[in-house]
């Protein structure tokens, strides 16, 4: 009798183990750099899974050290879409509008990210703590040396940071 | 009963009941015509169905496997776009493969080839009682991530203009979107939007790159990315506007040919630069839903703008025959830098004074200069200056980039620590598309008048013109291709040359940004060839020119500018210089521009006066009259009566 409770209380114990490590892996976040490595954040442009390997598009001019091409193939199911990876891709290549809509507090790309955020675009106290984070962030003197991906990483960090902490 | 006689007397009972057979299969199809089945037919009776309408002879067959012309050839280069290994050559094969395909009949499918090929399925589930499927089944979950189709409200041609810092652009661009509705996208950001483009190795050698591209040596590609980058391409790097024109399509429509631009992502096709290029193609997509014909045009080139044309002659027609256009809206989306150049002519004049102050000094003394300015003006300035200075990053070399990143960043710290303030969102006043104006190409007749008073006819014909006089949205500047005046009768001479263009550009830099260190010049360049008067005899000049000078738009009627040219010329003297100054005017539907100057005619100082004035009416869209007049040329005066096409 007691083995067999024993057992019961094993096989219990043993499938919350498994199921809380299961939720612990769904909830896992990516941080920006998996993101931008695993995703590829160029191939996060092009949704359509049935082409690769396109170079560039005469009719785009892609001057940012992106490029037109895609990986789509080898683009994981999990990247395609997800609104972290839409973020990320949306925080990296409109940095630099994003950087003004922040000065300003408003403006399209602003309203875009509040959103993919999870958050109103109207909320205040979240856009002046970003803007007040943000302006740490350039006093620190280094700002105008780091690379777009560096920002990019930098702004998403200070969003999810927020996110968590309101 | 012999066994021959039983063989025979089975065979012919088999051949009558094969006929039987035969005979009321076909009756009951035919019948089925008109009643309709409701329920899914075995794949025979299908395709026999199929083969009494001959669909695949059906227009919306052809367009959803791309056959162009008389032949039955598709023009997708992709093998896995066909079903049948004849599919490329043969539609009836690719339609029965298809059908094949539907019923499972198809060998080693790992999606659902109704989910593969949506619009076929559509399509043919209207005109076939094929077996259905919710395209919404998780096995056709391809497609719904792809576009959310319960959120999709309209489908948009995006006109992009054109852009002199890649040949491939001049002409301008043309782009599909996708437009949504989503609570997850205010601004519509991450609609859908469909490209088609050469597909190009990075550093080519710009030689070979016009070449292929010319001839077919690259192959095309319709892609897909979201609104977002095209904007940040577009607007905000190219310095570009769009028009969005939104077309009025009805649910069957949208449905059609939204599952059609799933099929056809990432499919090849032959690029060429001049004709089956980004619009003619995606003038061949919106043909699938169509009846009107939007690629079909008898010119050995198709400009992106020619589609635009074509769009607002159906929706021009539709709205008299049927009481509602193709056309519901069209939205203008200004260039970034044509925002900021609004944004600082809206300054006051302190506001102004203090912008100008910050951009030609130091910058680190940003606080002493804002110091008398109340929180306000602080706020409007600081927003314009970083405009400004992100409008320089773009535009800038490389090597300036780290000085200009510094100045950016001390503004933008200098803003952040003020509080937001929301203000009025910069209205411009819209500008016009390209096809509000005439079209670029004429053919022309009329008289010239030649030094000596004597008169002579003249025919013109301009392959694409945009003149500083002409209905277009240069805004004062110019562009012309292969302009050429034939004159006819003219004492002796019969037939001859007048006047030649081979190129024509008059760059105004209407938007001078001069609060900048560096100026924004604006510039000319002419290839052509003119026909002189020396003597009493006539002499052909072929010239190439450079220019560059400076222009001040007064106001929307007028426009001046400065120019100074340098000319190599096949009579001497060989090198030229020309200053000249440039006046256009323009009230509605008259435009006037005068230009003079001197030009050089010896090495020595020695120079001729030059005078060139030119006036046209635009009588409607497409028809306009006008005169030049040349001090230099043998042609002194040509009045001349125009058609544009």
């Amino acid at each position: 009798m007691i083995k067999r409770y024993s057992l019961v209380a094993t096989l219990i114990l043993f499938a919350m183990v498994v199921s809380t490590n299961a939720y612990a892996q769904e909830a896992k976040q990516r941080n920006f750099g998996e993101i931008y490595t695993e995703c590829g954040l160029g191939g996060m442009l092009f949704q359509h899974k049935k082409w690769a390997g396109l170079a560039a598009l005469s009719n785009v001019i892609w001057d940012f050290g992106t490029t037109a091409s895609s990986s789509a193939l080898t683009t994981p199911d999990s990247c395609m879409g997800g609104k972290e990876e839409k973020m990320a891709a949306f925080i990296y290549h409109t940095y630099d509008a994003l950087e003004q809509d922040l000065a300003k507090g408003y403006g399209e790309h602003l309203d875009t990210l509040m959103v993919l955020a999870g958050k109103n675009q109207s909320d205040a106290k979240f856009i002046e703590v970003l803007r007040q984070d943000l302006a740490q962030v350039i006093a620190q003197g280094d700002y105008a040396a780091k690379t777009r991906y560096q920002k990019a990483e930098t702004l998403f960090g200070l969003v999810e940071k927020n996110i968590s902490n309101s | 009963m012999s066994l021959l006689s039983f063989c025979l007397d089975h065979a012919l009972a088999r051949r009558a009941h094969d006929l039987l057979y035969q005979l009321l299969l076909f009756a009951f199809l035919f019948l089925s015509l008109f009643v309709g089945i409701t329920e899914a037919s075995s794949l025979e009776e299908v395709k026999a169905k199929a083969h009494l309408l001959q669909l695949w002879d059906h227009p919306v067959w052809r367009n959803l496997i791309h056959v162009e012309g008389k032949n039955n050839q598709s023009v997708v280069l992709s093998d896995d776009f066909f079903l049948s290994p004849l599919g490329k050559i043969n539609p009836e094969a690719e339609l029965m493969a298809t059908l094949d395909a539907f019923y499972g009949q198809a060998v080693n499918n790992k999606v659902d080839p109704r989910c593969r090929f949506p619009a076929r399925y559509y399509w043919l589930s209207q005109q076939l009682p094929i077996p259905q499927i919710d395209l919404r089944d998780p096995a056709c979950m391809n497609p719904q991530r792809w576009q959310d189709f319960d959120r999709i409200t309209s489908i948009s041609l995006l006109l992009v203009s054109g852009y002199w810092g890649n040949p491939a652009s001049t002409f301008g661009h043309a782009l599909l979107k996708v437009n949504s509705t989503s609570p997850e996208d205010p601004h519509d950001l991450f609609d859908l939007t469909v490209n088609y483009g050469a597909i190009t190795p990075e550093h080519e050698n710009p030689f070979r790159y016009i070449y292929k591209g010319l001839f077919g040596g690259y192959q095309g590609v319709f892609s897909d990315q979201y609104y977002y980058t095209q904007d940040l391409t577009y607007v905000r790097t190219e310095f570009r506007d769009i028009w969005d024109f939104e077309l009025e399509l009805t649910e069957n429509e949208k449905t059609l040919l939204i599952f059609h631009l799933w099929e056809i992502m990432g499919m090849k096709f032959k690029y060429y630069f001049l004709k089956e290029n980004c619009a003619f193609r995606l003038a061949g997509l919106v043909e699938l839903i169509l009846k009107e014909g939007l690629s079909k045009d008898k010119k050995m080139w198709y400009l992106p703008e020619e589609m635009f044309f074509k769009l607002k002659d159906i929706d021009h027609d539709r709205m008299l025959k049927l009481g509602h256009g193709l056309v519901r809206n069209v939205r203008y989306v200004p260039s970034s830098k044509r925002v900021l150049f609004y944004e600082i002519t809206k300054l006051n004049s302190h506001e102004r004074k203090i912008f100008k102050l910050i951009v030609n000094n130091d910058v680190g003394k940003i606080d002493e200069y804002l110091k008398f300015s109340s929180e306000n003006e602080k706020i409007k300035i600081l927003n314009t200056l970083l405009a400004y200075e992100q409008f320089n990053l773009v535009s800038s070399k490389r090597n300036d980039r780290s000085k200009i990143e510094m100045i950016k960043d001390k503004i933008l710290l200098a803003r952040l620590q003020l509080p937001v303030q929301m203000d009025n969102k910069t209205k411009l006043p819209p500008l016009e598309s390209a096809v509000e104006g005439a079209r670029p190409g004429y053919i022309g007749a009329g008289i010239g008048l030649g030094r000596s008073g004597d008169s002579y006819l003249t025919l013109s014909w301009s392959g694409f013109n945009k003149e500083s006089i002409g209905q277009n949205n240069l805004q004062g500047s110019e562009f012309a291709l292969l302009n050429i005046r034939m004159g006819f009768f003219q004492e002796e001479h019969q037939v001859f040359v007048d006047r030649f263009d081979l190129i024509r550009i008059l760059n105004l830099e209407t938007m001078p940004l001069d609060v900048i260190r560096e100026g924004k010049y604006s510039w000319s360049a002419r290839i052509g060839l003119d026909r002189l008067e020396v003597n009493n005899k006539f002499s052909y000049d072929g010239l190439g020119a450079l220019g560059v000078g400076q222009t001040l738009r007064v106001n929307e009627q007028i426009l001046g500018y400065v120019m100074i040219d340098a000319a190599g010329h096949s009579i001497a003297p060989y090198g030229r210089l020309s200053p000249y100054l440039g006046l256009e005017l323009s009230f509605g539907k008259l435009k006037t521009a005068v230009a003079g100057g001197i030009e050089t005619s010896d090495y020595r100082g020695g120079f001729t006066e030059t005078c060139e004035a030119k006036i046209q009416y635009q009588i409607n869209r497409d028809y306009a009259a006008k005169i030049e007049f040349s001090n230099k040329l043998a042609s002194r005066l040509n009045i001349s009566f125009n058609y544009f096409w």
